[in-house]
């Protein structure tokens, strides 16, 4: 007989307390054990985890209006920029912005990090003055609690799969990937496998707008489809994209996260990016959805591009499993090359368990999405000089 | 290492074969004696975790810091 389960049935059961939830990495065992059939039965939530570099961060503030007001033209927070293009005292810090003192060392991931820790962020503003904001400059201090609205809004997160990078040059590449070392020295990867959450429900069919998820230790939510949102790229005969696809918007209160889940990352010789712990719960519909979510790292691949090509369509050397780049090694063209993750797995297990026991034990209901997301999406690219 | 989160970009720079990542437990672990001071996990640690004196000490052993004092 087919199961079918729905998602009031299920958050019926965690209203309850009686949902059976288990992080992707332990469906597997329970799928050995029981079959897709009837652990379909048996289990009703899969959570599923990434804590990996995304750029595409950033965070929304309201500083409250000074006396006498000011119209934030130009904002600095610690030095570092934040857009001031928007009404009067709103702005938005951009995690990959450096500081015009300490450069990369210090950029936007630092200050929206210091602001979840409760520390003082140095604010300047500047503005030409008008008649109703008469005030041309401010010099003051801010903490997330001396400001109205702070809340994280991610363009892009949580990438479906991401291809791995290589470098056949003779020259070491200092890249958003990661150190490559020159002729083939190592692979570098950035997904965490089998525990992603949009390689376990390759569709999206339980995900979409206002799904609710674990969001740097807080609720959060998708509030979009994710920029470069391309849901139209090849797969796999179980349905995954064999490259970067699908990704999420994300928006949560940053005044409730952690930074035990977000932390700024620096790129030596690139720039700064963010480390971001996102939990997505999945409920387990039906059988189809149960197999998505007992695919092993063995059944999920990825290409190898060689970033020596400086250009956007870099050529693929090589395509492999995650099971292959987790061992350490991975082989290309009959050499054994090194493999380093950028993603943390170890981050990553600590979200899965942290969100099943938000589910199982607190409460933490699935809402399904308001409205799905597209399909068939492909990038446009850009290009000189064409109207 | 305090404020490493194991994300496992210090064993891409490292050439020498002293940092990698355990398959299993996703942690980050040193071979200490394979470690020569190059200083390029440091620069590539995008945690900032590691610091010249934690690449010193805990990834040196005692006998061979001695060593290095005797020398010179």
């Amino acid at each position: 007989m087919t199961v079918k389960k729905t998602f009031e049935e299920i958050n019926e059961k965690i209203r309850k307390g009686n949902a059976v939830v288990v992080t992707a990495e332990e469906l597997a065992d329970i799928v050995e054990e029981k079959g897709i059939s009837d652990a379909t039965k048996y289990v009703d939530v899969v959570t599923t985890a990434t804590f990996g570099p995304m750029c595409s961060t950033g965070a929304f503030l309201n500083f409250g209006h000074s006396d006498p007001p000011i119209r934030m033209e130009k904002i600095e927070l610690d030095n570092v920029s934040a857009y001031g293009g928007l009404a009067a005292v709103d702005a938005y810090i951009g995690a990959a912005e450096p500081s015009t003192d300490r450069g990369i060392e210090y950029g936007g991931a630092h200050v929206i990090c210091n602001l979840i820790d409760g520390k003082k962020v140095h604010l300047k503003a500047y503005s030409k003055g008008t008649d109703c904001y008469p005030r041309k400059e401010i010099d003051t201090y801010i903490t997330k609690d001396s400001i109205n609205e702070a809340y994280l809004y991610n363009p892009r997160n949580c990438y479906q799969n991401y291809s791995a990078a290589a470098n056949t040059s003779d020259r070491t590449l200092y890249t958003y990937m990661g150190v490559l070392q020159p002729g083939l020295g190592n692979v570098n990867y950035s997904t965490s496998g089998e525990l992603s959450p949009l390689l376990k429900d390759p569709y999206l069919r339980t995900i979409g707008i206002g799904t609710r998820i674990f969001l740097a230790g807080a609720e959060g939510y998708v509030a979009w489809q994710g920029t470069q949102f391309a849901s139209g790229k090849p797969r796999g005969e179980n349905g995954i994209p064999l490259s970067g696809a699908c990704t999420l918007a994300v928006i949560g209160n940053l005044k409730e996260m952690s930074t035990e889940y977000i932390q700024p990352a620096i790129f030596e010789k690139y720039g700064v990016s963010m480390f971001v712990g996102i939990g997505i719960p999945i409920p387990v519909l039906d059988s189809d959805l149960l197999f998505n979510l007992s695919v092993q790292n063995k059944d999920i691949y990825t290409n190898i591009l060689d970033y020596s090509v400086q250009r956007s369509n870099k050529p693929v050397l090589a395509q492999c499993s995650y099971e292959e780049l987790r061992s350490g090694f991975v082989s290309i063209e009959g050499k054994k090359v090194k493999t380093s993750p950028l993603t943390s797995l170890y981050k990553s297990r600590e979200i899965a368990r942290v969100l099943k026991s938000w589910v199982a034990e607190k409460g933490f209901t699935l809402q399904p999405p308001v409205a799905p997301f597209p399909k068939g999406v492909t990038l446009k690219s850009l290009e000189q000089g064409r109207l | 290492m305090q404020g490493c989160i194991h994300c496992g970009a210090c064993t891409a720079a490292c050439t020498k074969g002293a940092l990698k990542m355990e398959s299993e437990s996703g942690t980050v672990s040193c071979d200490e004696s394979l470690c020569t001071h190059c200083n390029a996990c440091i620069r590539a640690c995008p945690a900032r975790a590691l610091t010249y004196n934690q690449i010193r000490r805990p990834y040196v052993s005692e006998k061979r810091l001695s060593e290095a004092y005797e020398g010179r």
